[in-house]
């Protein structure tokens, strides 16, 4: 169900709308005064939900942080004991293989360490930092600032080649490398991206991924995506695009590009790519609407123009950029 | 403390796998996340905290002991919190005061407006206080309990369905529907209040 189709009762049980009214979640805040600005035909209901989400508020009993501790104990008590009883087992088996073929020992220590946790590896960008890396199959990746990936070292003939995503990157993978898996996934913590060799970006940050294709063919989702598709997904569904060029992976040639978007864009993008928290005078700045471009390493450039465009005034706060 | 905070950021799929093959810093997560919620829950069906904590001690002893059969939940909350019910309201059932209920259903659910409720703060005056519980306990248990669990945990009308196993998911809808054309006169109060100030 989409937001459009939503009356107050459903509003008022949204968890991201109940933390807006009770003022306890500002990138959520930011999004509903948008909503809302852009929906004055929901007012009413809108109204009405609030109403519902100050009302409806009930008692409950909250669990005392030390009583969880002391389950938490009581229980790591029981499963220590449990995990003892199955070593000393496994350490009979051990030492009557010990008296076999010295290999046979080798393969029965490996098989009890389990996957290779050890092997993986992850890399982190700090704000308004990028930095690219080769995969062991010859997959390359940029890396967008605030971002981490996490990726083995090497991986095994028969493994579907995987990694982890948190923030955004912008993958060229590597078309069915001999000896392993034809498939590479990307998995981040709202979507999986399937991929058979091909050059996408994907971003996901603040509950909403983005998925843009530039060649190749991928899978997310549960859609499948020609070149120039943009995938978004989000809280209010999933919508399949056309990706307005130079948007997404601009970031790679070291330009932040926005377009088409407001002022709650530029300070959402400023607060994932630098760490700088935006904030405005006025609630109503932040749907004012803003298309604009500057290189990644002067931000100072897409804040000035934001103030040209608008006639707004700039100042700084306890590291807070406020514009009014 | 082993809490579980070597896996913060990780969704809870990747979680659910990793339980799965035994990692104890996973399971530790799951603890962080889900306990509070479930306790929260159980803590609606009856006042005795010491069974609740018992309760939900064996639910995730269990949970890991038994992990190799586990699924990855769809939705691992609705998940949990319906596991945890099934097995709270048999605790309840073997508790010697309410051997003559059925074992299957649960004889409490309360639900009470915090202090923070704009229909407490507005009309403080302790008679308004009374009628408003009045009107909250006319719901009948099933109400106060998908009410509870829509408006208070946020979750899906299928969720709730699933929880409180009901037959199709729009009994829960016309369940909390019911709750809140029994709450309307109250609502309206405080909007009237709330405008006229």
């Amino acid at each position: 169900m989409s937001y459009q189709d939503y009356d107050a009762a459903d509003f008022a049980a949204d968890a991201s709308f109940q933390s807006w009214v009770q003022r306890t979640d500002e990138a959520a805040a930011r999004f509903w005064e948008q909503y809302a600005a852009a929906h004055p035909d929901k007012r009413e209901v809108l109204r009405e939900a609030q109403m519902m989400v100050r009302s409806l508020r009930f008692h409950a009993i909250e669990v005392d942080p030390a009583d969880m501790d002391a389950v938490k104990a009581a229980i790591d008590g029981v499963l220590d004991t449990e995990d003892r009883k199955k070593n000393r087992h496994s350490l009979v088996r051990r030492m009557l293989i010990g008296t076999a073929a010295a290999a046979a020992v080798i393969a029965a220590v490996l098989v009890m360490r389990g996957p290779a946790e050890a092997d993986m590896l992850t890399l982190r960008t700090g704000f308004g930092e990028t930095t690219t890396l080769k995969l062991h199959d010859g997959t390359e990746v940029w890396l967008n600032a605030n971002s981490s990936i996490r990726y083995p070292l090497r991986w095994k003939s028969g493994d579907v080649r995987r990694v982890e995503l948190q923030g955004e990157a912008f993958f060229k993978v590597k078309h069915a490398p001999q000896g392993l898996h034809p498939r590479f996934v990307v998995h981040t913590a709202l979507t999986d991206v399937e991929v058979t060799g091909t050059a996408f970006n994907v971003y996901h940050r603040h509950d909403s991924a983005a998925i843009a294709l530039e060649e190749g063919s991928v899978t997310a989702g549960g859609k499948h995506m020609q070149p120039g598709d943009l995938l978004q997904q989000s809280a209010l569904g999933t919508s399949l695009i056309q990706s307005p060029d130079g948007g997404f992976s601009s970031w790679m040639k070291k330009r932040v590009v926005i377009r088409d978007g407001t002022l709650a864009t530029v300070a959402l993008r400023m607060e994932d790519i630098y760490g700088r928290r935006v904030r405005f005078g006025k609630p109503s700045l932040a749907s004012l609407p803003f298309t604009g471009s500057a290189a990644m390493d002067q931000p100072e450039l897409l804040l000035k123009a934001v103030c040209t465009v608008h006639n707004l005034k700039m100042r700084e706060e306890n590291d807070t950029i406020i514009l009014e | 403390m082993n809490t579980g905070t070597v896996y913060p950021q990780h969704d809870d799929r990747f979680l659910w796998d990793r339980l799965r093959e035994g990692d104890r810093e996973a399971f530790g997560e799951i603890y962080r996340r889900y306990f509070p919620p479930l306790f929260r829950y159980c803590s609606r069906f009856t006042q005795d905290a010491g069974l609740v904590k018992d309760t939900l001690q064996d639910f995730f002893t269990d949970l890991y002991l038994r992990r190799q059969a586990l699924q990855t939940p769809e939705k691992p909350k609705s998940y949990l919190l319906v596991s945890v019910r099934r097995k709270l309201v048999r605790a309840l059932g073997k508790a010697p005061r309410s051997r003559e209920l059925p074992d299957d259903e649960a004889h409490i659910f309360t639900l009470e407006l915090s202090p923070e409720s704009y229909l407490i703060t507005r009309q403080s005056a302790a008679l308004a206080e009374r009628h408003i519980q009045q009107t909250l306990d006319r719901l009948t248990l099933r109400q106060k309990e998908a009410v509870y669990l829509r408006f208070y945990e946020s979750l899906s009308y299928d969720e709730i369905a699933e929880i409180m196993q009901l037959k199709a998911v729009k009994y829960a809808r016309t369940l909390v529907y019911r709750a809140l054309t029994e709450l309307k006169p109250l609502l309206a109060g405080a909007e009237t209040l709330l405008y006229s100030r």
